[in-house]
């Protein structure tokens, strides 16, 4: 009996010293899609591009940030860790040169089943998330209220309905020039709160980056190449 | 022997934790003189052009607040000082001009313009030792059939992370009506409407 309290004791020290080279931890690393990486805009680290407003005001985008991480989880049992999950991640952060209030963040983390990579689009009042493989928005955090869906082992829960969404276009004539490969967020929650100043729609280009910032006013900033126009 | 080693050494170091409390110091309020170098009064509004065409209407905020010196340890004195602030707030979505007015010594004072990611630094007076390097002072500055007297052009400062980012370089100003003229470095415009 002693010696089986002993062994017993023995092993869990062995174990729990492991910590994350625990030799029972089931290790994974979920990678992002390679069809999504032209999400994560090419544009380089502190350089800018333009955008003009409809009213011929010249705004400039800064690209501050830049990362590329796998971020590391833990699941244990009675302090053994039992599985270590990597996940790849992409950060982007633009600072536009005048209004901090449309400062863009994004970010693309690769899904864990059943749920496929997740974009997170940042800007103004908005954080909105969405899922490639189930192709709709499942949280939405803004100024006037939050939105989510529950996480199940079978997928998305639905308690309640988030308006705003994002679609993909083939083309889009943006200031003279025709993109392609179009990711159009759009702003639909909490419309009745919405002051003149706030975004209602974002386009991107794959592989490109921001094209076009739509205000609730009609307004528009377009994405230039030449500033002194 | 051993007490006496201990006393010399830690005595400066206890000494130091202990300070006086500093004086207080009182500066007078800005004098009139100085408040209408900014001359735009609370409720007030001005317009300027874009040189797209568009007008933007800024609304006028003005207010004072008595703010106090920085004592990060063991200071003589606190200086109470006033700060004088105008705001001038558009209607349209960009930002917020934002002058600042205050002096640390009441002999010489600051007058500061910000906006977005640039600033402005504006002499006090016309006396040339007032007048820093990035200010120039212009007899008259002539925009479109308008002409200004006494117009400082006025070479901003930004905090920006390369040479190709947008932001407002040029300042003309005078005390008799503010801001006549600003100028990014892609040279859009935004003028005094008369």
């Amino acid at each position: 009996m002693k010696n089986l309290i002993f062994l017993s004791l023995s092993l869990l020290m062995l174990f729990s010293s492991c910590g994350d080279n625990s030799p029972l931890a089931k290790e994974e690393t979920y990678y992002i899609v390679e069809d999504h990486l032209k999400w994560v805009f090419p544009d380089v680290l502190n350089e800018s591009f333009f955008m003009r407003d409809s009213n011929g005001i010249t705004y400039s985008y800064t690209k501050v940030i830049h990362n590329h991480d796998f971020t590391d989880s833990w699941s244990s049992f009675f302090g053994f860790t039992t599985s270590i999950t990597h996940t790849e991640s992409y950060s982007l952060e633009y600072r536009n040169n005048a209004l901090y209030d449309l400062n863009l963040t994004l970010l693309l983390t690769a899904g864990f089943p059943p749920f496929g990579d997740y974009y997170s689009v940042n800007i103004g009042s908005f954080n909105l998330m969405y899922d490639f493989k189930y192709n709709q928005v499942f949280n939405l955090y803004c100024d006037w209220g939050d939105k989510s869906y529950n996480l199940t082992d079978d997928g998305f829960e639905y308690q309640q309905t988030i308006l705003s969404n994002v679609t993909f276009i083939d083309e889009l004539q943006v200031y003279h020039t025709l993109y392609s490969d179009i990711m159009h967020v759009e702003f639909l929650d909490f419309k009745e709160s919405y002051d003149n100043n706030t975004v209602t729609d974002l386009y991107f280009a794959a592989d490109i980056g921001l094209l076009k910032i739509v205000f609730k006013n009609g307004v528009y900033l377009e994405r230039i190449y030449d500033p002194s126009e | 022997m051993k007490r006496l080693i201990y006393l010399v050494v830690f005595f400066p170091l206890l000494s130091s934790c202990f300070c006086d409390d500093p004086q207080d110091v009182y500066l007078p309020p800005i004098p009139d003189s100085i408040l209408n170098l900014i001359p735009y009064a609370k409720n007030q509004s001005i317009t300027l052009v874009h040189s797209g065409g568009l007008e933007i209407q800024y609304q006028i905020n003005r207010f004072t607040e008595v703010q106090e010196s920085w004592c990060e340890f063991c200071c003589d004195y606190v200086y109470h000082y006033e700060v004088n602030t105008t705001q001038l707030v558009p209607d349209y979505n960009l930002p917020m001009l934002s002058f600042q007015l205050y002096s640390p010594d009441s002999v010489f004072f600051l007058l500061s313009l910000n906006t977005g990611n640039s600033s402005f630094e504006i002499p006090f007076s016309y006396l040339p030792e007032n007048i820093n390097y990035q200010a120039t002072l212009l007899d008259t500055f002539r925009l479109d059939s308008i002409s200004y007297f006494n117009v400082f052009a006025i070479k901003g400062v930004s905090y920006q992370f390369n040479n190709d980012q947008i932001f407002f370089d040029s300042l003309y100003y005078n005390y008799s009506h503010g801001i006549i003229k600003l100028l990014t470095n892609y040279e859009e415009s935004y003028i005094l409407k008369p």
